[in-house]
């Protein structure tokens, strides 16, 4: 799948919306949840959420070798990060804030990083599956950072074949986000009903025809999104 | 620094108020009514702290339109999920005051399961593994398992009602 500069910034950009409420997104980001290993509570941080026993260490290590404003703090870190618990220890989450939003190198790693993690697997599934057009990416990568992945039983609601096993790739974009829409809108947990402005966003641009992601701005959740 | 300190003195005295409640060291219910004001009573008298009003602004919060961004609607929701879990350790510590020796030792085996258990729960109904919606599923099924212990201890913690009470 190749995609044009403005047609990448414009999926990252509509995501980040969704996802912080800023095209730019926010990078000093921190939230604590109780999603850890054994239900403890854990330390989420960055522009696309990484957590303290997930991938935040291999986040440090990239920032602190490109020797960022923060890396001699933050490199002390280290070898506490998925070992001890980090979720009280407020200087350390001091740091992480202020290096997100004031560093520009810290800024420069999480989109190298979040690229790697959810951009990048987004488009090998796409060009594994034979989707060629900008917004099945779009609708692709939301579907990555939101749920993880491609959801198979989501996919199992629709009948449709991807374009790689002789399908309309038109038709599957289409028939995932109604899949998706009709999950969130109908989901038992109330909650969750209220993230359905993904799939309205992406049924508008179904709706005028915009495949090559060329009709700007984007309204995405209120905010315009032009590149 | 000083929150670590703050959190892991609230940690120290939780433990020991509940292993002053198990151990026996604390009032038992028939000696709670007797000596609830004596020196060994767990909550002094008219200390009944409430988060109803707290939980009912961010209930009301997290309804309005149009909806926040994914990241804000996760931190809601885990609000509103620390807010229930802290209804029930009130209701809990006020449970176990009025059961007896071993009556307490029963309620503490039978919680700690359930604590094992809603974790796994929880963490089971979480669908989109590794996606900004996961802990907005985590949160929203820890609350929906909590409010229903929630409800489950506050029906055991009211007086059993005689005829004259239902009156």
């Amino acid at each position: 799948m190749n995609l044009t500069n403005q047609q990448k910034n414009i999926c990252e950009h509509v995501v980040n919306v969704f996802e912080t409420g800023s095209a730019e997104g926010n990078y000093g980001a921190i939230a604590i949840f109780p999603d850890g290993p054994h239900g403890m509570r854990q330390v989420t941080y960055g522009r696309s959420q990484t957590t303290e026993y997930g991938n935040l260490e291999a986040l440090i290590q990239m920032y602190v070798a490109k020797k960022g404003t923060f890396s001699k703090q933050l490199q002390e870190y280290l070898p506490q990060i998925g070992v001890t618990p980090l979720v009280h220890d407020v200087a350390f989450q001091r740091i992480l804030k202020e290096a997100g939003n004031k560093d520009p190198i810290m800024r420069q790693v999480q989109d190298t990083f979040f690229d790697k993690r959810y951009y990048q697997p987004a488009l090998d599934w796409a060009d594994k599956n034979g989707f060629t057009l900008a917004l099945s990416a779009l609708v692709i990568y939301d579907s990555f950072v939101h749920s993880g992945s491609i959801l198979d039983f989501l996919r199992k609601r629709f009948s449709e074949r991807t374009p790689k096993t002789g399908g309309n790739e038109k038709a599957w974009i289409q028939q995932y986000v109604d899949a998706r829409q009709n999950w969130l809108a109908h989901h038992d947990n109330k909650t969750l009903r209220g993230t359905i402005y993904r799939t309205q966003t992406f049924s508008r641009e179904i709706a005028r025809n915009n495949w090559d992601l060329a009709l700007l701005p984007i309204n995405a959740h209120g905010v315009m999104v032009n590149a | 620094m000083n929150k670590n300190r703050t959190e892991t003195l609230k940690i120290l005295l939780r433990r020991l108020l509940l292993s002053l409640l198990i151990s026996g060291y604390l009032p038992s219910p028939a000696s709670a009514r007797e000596h609830s004001q004596s020196v060994g009573a767990l909550i002094p008298k008219h200390w009944s702290p409430s988060l109803d009003q707290l939980k009912e602004t961010l209930e009301a919060s997290s309804k309005t339109e149009p909806q926040p961004p994914q990241q804000a609607m996760n931190l809601t929701s885990q609000n509103l999920a620390d807010i229930r879990d802290a209804q029930l350790f009130i209701v809990y510590v006020q449970l176990m005051q009025k059961l007896n020796l071993r009556e307490r030792k029963k309620l503490l085996k039978e919680q700690i399961l359930w604590l094992e258990k809603r974790a796994e729960s929880a963490s089971a109904s979480v669908t989109s593994k590794g996606g900004s919606l996961a802990p907005l599923e985590h949160s929203a099924a820890f609350s929906e398992i909590t409010e229903k212990r929630l409800k489950e201890l506050l029906k055991r913690l009211q007086p059993a009602q005689t005829p004259e009470t239902r009156k």
